[in-house]
């Protein structure tokens, strides 16, 4: 009694594909299947006349054919190596918009971003925080100072020193090297 | 001695253009043969099948020497074909009557070549539009299936190692490939 029907092997059993058991099997089963001995003749014959129409397909000219596959791997490698050939983004403008979308996204996102970044900035610090840098910076004077009294001491010797307010006088800037260190700064200079 | 396609596809990987040009040679006319009965235009073939050599040449260093150029080859250029089939297919829904050459069967690789071939274009459209009549309703590793073993000679364990498939996949698409191709000559 025929229990299955090796559908899928005939064509390879037909093909002389198969071996042992398998090819024992299906031999086997043929002798008692008419069914399956029919489908082996429709698909030979189905195949065979494939094969007549697709040996009808005429082969294209060698040499254009090979003149236009140079041509394409030319073109391959120029665009490979970055030369000549048309650019990818040339051919996919949709995929240019896209990308210029996606930009366009990111740059806001950095311009908000950026913009808060700013915003805070100009906030006032906390209380708490100014007490601590004005105590820090009160220290830091004082130990400047013991530091370095000597030296400020020796800067009360120079005129300009003494007149900081000259420094608004654009005159006495331009003719700042013309001021001696020792020498008391003119009249008109200060004017 | 001829250089095997092993021999050469080595030296194809060293850059080796006439060793290329050779492979070329032996190989154009199968390739172009199977990518048109595949995917059932002569342009889009064209285009495909030079496709699959330009791939060829960019990969040879890949190719493992110890398996068979043939079925490396096939590989390239069967999934080609079925990229090529399945990005087209929306297409052809929205315009089925289309026939060969015309817009609808653009090229999805690469523009379809301008240069016709100095052969009879009218037996060609003729042929290669009857055959794709014949393969409509196959699905493209059906097509791809049965093609490879009726051009080719592929046996079912060398089909099941282009498509990537076990062999009992591979016997399934031919089977299921075959009974389509039984209904269609029956229409016809």
């Amino acid at each position: 009694m025929i229990t299955r029907h090796p559908e899928t092997a005939l064509v390879p059993y037909m093909r002389g594909e198969l071996e042992g058991e398998e090819r024992a099997r299906v031999a086997r089963h043929l002798e008692d299947c008419p069914s399956c001995r029919q489908a082996v003749g429709d698909a030979a014959a189905a195949l065979g006349e494939l094969v007549r129409r697709v040996e009808e397909i005429p082969p294209p000219d060698p040499a254009i054919y090979r003149a236009q596959l140079h041509r394409k791997l030319d073109a391959r490698q120029r665009a490979g190596a970055g030369g000549g050939a048309e650019p990818r983004w040339w051919r996919r403008p949709r995929i240019v918009g896209l990308s210029i979308g996606a930009l366009g996204a990111v740059a806001a996102a950095l311009l908000l971003i950026f913009t808060m970044h700013q915003g805070a900035g100009v906030a006032p610090p906390p209380l708490d925080q100014l007490a601590a840098q004005d105590a820090a910076m009160q220290v830091g004077t004082m130990q400047e100072a013991a530091m370095t009294g000597a030296d400020v001491g020796l800067l009360r010797d120079y005129p300009m020193v003494e007149h900081l307010d000259l420094l608004e006088n654009y005159d006495v800037i331009a003719h700042l090297d013309d001021v001696s260190p020792s020498a008391p700064a003119s009249d008109e200079n200060r004017s | 001695m001829e250089p095997s396609d092993e021999e050469l596809c080595r030296r194809v990987a060293e850059r080796d253009t006439e060793a290329f040009d050779l492979l070329v040679e032996r190989h154009q006319a199968r390739a172009y043969r199977l990518a048109c009965s595949i995917v059932g235009n002569e342009a889009d073939a064209r285009d495909v099948s030079q496709e699959a050599f330009i791939r060829l040449y960019e990969s040879t260093g890949r190719f493992d020497a110890r398996s068979r150029f043939t079925t490396w080859f096939h590989r390239i250029l069967v999934n080609l074909c079925i990229d090529h089939l399945r990005r087209s297919r929306w297409w052809r829904k929205l315009v089925p009557l289309a026939g060969p050459g015309s817009e609808a069967d653009e090229a999805a690789i690469d523009p379809a070549s301008d240069e016709p071939g100095p052969e009879s274009e009218a037996i060609r459209s003729q042929s290669i539009g009857e055959l794709r009549a014949l393969l409509e309703k196959l699905s493209p590793r059906q097509r791809a299936a049965v093609l490879l073993q009726v051009q080719e000679g592929l046996s079912s364990r060398e089909i099941a190692a282009v498509l990537e498939c076990s062999e009992n996949t591979a016997r399934v698409h031919i089977h299921r490939g075959i009974a389509e191709l039984k209904k269609a000559f029956k229409r016809e």
